[in-house]
């Protein structure tokens, strides 16, 4: 069973007394130990996809199942857990808290979900283990490189052990070698079971995932041949 | 995280603080203030009064003291003898036979207790040059039925004089002198200490050889009654008619013994004190009440004040942490979360600006209104700060937090 499904999704913006479709009847399914990589122009919608998958934007039309659940059906709290529970996000501007230390920022997810403290405690130092930043555990996001900011904000997307990672141009700005680091630990992610969508404009990373869709008017359509490596 | 971004941003949660410790110390500082000065005030005035009231009823003692040997005294004057003129000269022009006195005496005159006739002229000392009171005085005239009593004042011998204090002290004479008036020859037999009125200037002498010397035989101008008892509250109505019917060509005037005047004036001076002590509680009242009045619109515009600040910080605050609550509301925060998140910087905004502010205000006030730290506090002042600005903090911010809480974190993420 897919952990996320959209079927029919239309999203249309008003802009200038008209209204933008970006997104036509746009339908996908994820599985369980999917890692998909999503190409378009900018301003394809893309991220709207992204935002539309992740509960925290609304479709004017269609179906979007996460995890079994109709998110637009919920009440805003009960998607708000729902997102808590099964939804990690990614930014390329990384989104950390800037007061926050790397513990705190990834113990921030907890928060939300309301888990188990000492188990949340427990996890976040796991993760910060396997992500490389034991060292950088009490440094502020400011004292960080942006792989390890990158790195961090992918730890906090962890914590809650969602189903689903999406990931909105995750290595754009990384340099190659800290791309990799982030590429890695989707990679792994998906191995284990998780569903990744990694929104992204470069052909390097989306060779790292296991297929590429594209946005093309509004619609997902399998990308012909993934371009072969020079 | 509340702690760590209030870290972060201190001046933000300083300033907040600041506005309600203002607030705050406004309040704690008008109530310590106006409870201090009032009571300074109640002890101010409880004191003064229980002074004065002491004073009083000390004085008041000593009147009773001397009244109740005095009694009071009465002047006996001839019927036709205007008073005025009497007033004006200190005797009475006009004469009466020396024998009233002791008609008055042989009567059953009850009310009276000694009897003094006098002869008072006012005359030129020819040998001295000098005007002067002449006054002829004999012993007190034995009253019928009342056993001797020890006279209330020494006669003067005959041929002997008493000189007031200006004319010996002027004469360079001293008793056992002999001195001439009006060519008579006169032992000084006692001279009088100053005081400060015609008896500096007056002689005395003995009543038969003042009449003889003024040619006034067997006249006299005054009957001195002294120590007049009476059982009745209107005594001098009593007296006088007690005493026109057996002298009904003359009146009887009372004459204020100095220690009645003196009990008089200390009664009038104590009520004249009381009212004083009256005033100026009314005084310190009256400032109190104005300061309450100013207190009054002063502290409650200061408290909402800095409500509309902290509100205006939490807004300002909502504003730099869109971002932050974009992301956070990503991760799954409920709204309730991300409001608390602002309520909880204002509630301890509430309660250190509180608390600083109360020390604050506790210790301006006390120090303003001089009372003592310590008796100063108020334990329910410090818990109504401790409730009341956490509370206009938490009012202040809950729309701000709100505004922040319902916000689309789209918005905020599509910045990507
Ligand atoms: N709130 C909005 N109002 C109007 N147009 C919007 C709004 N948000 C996004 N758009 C437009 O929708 C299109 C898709 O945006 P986006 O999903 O961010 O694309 P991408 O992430 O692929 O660059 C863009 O053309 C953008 O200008
Ligand atoms: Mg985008």
């Amino acid at each position: 069973m897919a952990i996320l499904a959209l079927r029919g999704v239309t999203k249309a913006y008003s802009k200038d007394g008209g209204a933008v479709t970006v997104l036509r009847e746009a339908t996908l399914a994820l599985e369980p130990g999917a890692f998909v990589a999503l190409r378009g122009p900018s301003g394809a919608g893309k991220s709207t996809l992204l935002w539309i998958a992740g509960t925290l934007l609304a479709p004017d039309a269609g179906e979007v199942e996460l995890a079994g659940q109709r998110p637009y059906a919920l009440a805003q709290e009960a998607r708000a857990r729902l997102r808590a529970k099964e939804v990690g996000f990614v930014f390329q501007q990384f989104h950390l808290v800037p007061y926050l230390d790397v513990r705190e920022n990834v113990l921030a997810a907890t928060v939300a979900s309301g888990g188990d403290r000492d188990a949340a405690e427990h996890r976040a130092a796991e993760l910060i283990e396997r992500f490389g930043l034991t060292g950088r555990t009490h440094h502020l996001p400011s004292e960080l490189s942006t792989g390890e900011r990158q790195r961090t904000a992918l730890a906090r997307a962890l914590l809650n052990e969602p189903r689903l990672l999406l990931a909105d141009e995750p290595t754009g700005n990384l340099d190659p070698v800290q791309a990799d680091a982030v590429l890695m630990c989707l990679s792994d992610f998906a191995k284990q079971g998780g569903a990744v969508l990694m929104v992204t404009h470069s052909l390097e990373s989306a060779a790292r995932a296991e297929r590429t869709w594209s946005l093309s008017e509004g619609r997902i359509v399998e990308a012909v041949s993934a371009p072969a490596q020079g | 995280m509340v702690w760590r971004e209030i870290a972060h941003r201190k001046l933000n949660f300083v300033l907040g603080m600041l506005a309600v410790s203002i607030a705050m110390a406004s309040l704690a500082g008008a109530f310590t203030l106006l409870e201090s000065y009032r009571l300074r005030t109640e002890l101010f005035v409880a004191e003064r009064r229980a002074e004065v009231e002491a004073d009083a009823a000390r004085m008041e003692d000593d009147v009773r003291k001397i009244t109740k040997n005095l009694g009071f005294n009465v002047l006996i004057l001839p019927r036709d003898q205007n008073l005025a003129d009497v007033y004006a000269r200190g005797f009475a022009e006009k004469t009466m036979p020396e024998e009233y006195a002791k008609r008055l005496a042989n009567t059953e005159l009850i009310t009276v207790n000694h009897l003094l006739p006098s002869l008072t002229r006012k005359l030129v000392w020819e040998e001295q040059k000098r005007t002067i009171v002449l006054v002829g005085t004999r012993g007190e005239i034995p009253i019928l039925q009342r056993s001797e009593k020890k006279p209330i004042l020494d006669a003067v011998p005959k041929g002997k004089i008493v000189l007031g204090y200006e004319l010996h002290r002027q004469l360079g004479l001293q008793p056992g002198d002999t001195v001439r008036l009006q060519g008579r020859e006169f032992k000084v037999h006692k001279n009088h200490p100053a005081r400060g009125n015609q008896d500096d200037i007056t002689v005395w002498i003995d009543l038969a050889e003042a009449q003889d010397l003024l040619e006034m035989p067997g006249r006299i101008n005054a009957i001195l009654a002294l120590q007049c008892n009476c059982a009745t509250v209107d005594r001098m109505a009593e007296i006088r008619a007690e005493i026109s019917k057996i002298l009904p060509d003359t009146q009887a005037v009372e004459f204020q013994s100095q220690a009645v005047a003196r009990a008089e004036a200390r009664k009038l001076a104590t009520a004249k004190a009381l009212q004083d002590v009256e005033r100026e509680r009314k005084l310190q009242e009256q400032t109190r009440r104005d300061r309450e009045a100013l207190a009054a619109w002063l502290v409650p515009l200061l408290i909402l004040a800095s409500a509309a600040w902290v509100g205006l910080l939490v807004f300002g605050n909502t504003r730099e942490r869109v971002a932050e609550v974009g992301v956070l509301r990503a991760l799954g925060w409920r709204s309730a979360q991300i409001v608390w998140l602002f309520m909880a910087k204002a509630l301890a905004m509430g309660a250190f600006g509180a608390g600083a502010g109360f020390v604050l205000g506790w210790a301006l006030g006390a120090a303003w209104g001089e009372a003592d730290l310590r008796a100063a506090f108020d334990p329910k002042l410090l818990g109504a700060c401790l409730v009341l600005a956490p509370l206009l903090a938490a009012i202040a911010s809950w729309l701000p937090a709100q505004r922040a809480a319902g916000q689309d974190p789209v918005a905020v993420l599509r910045e990507d």
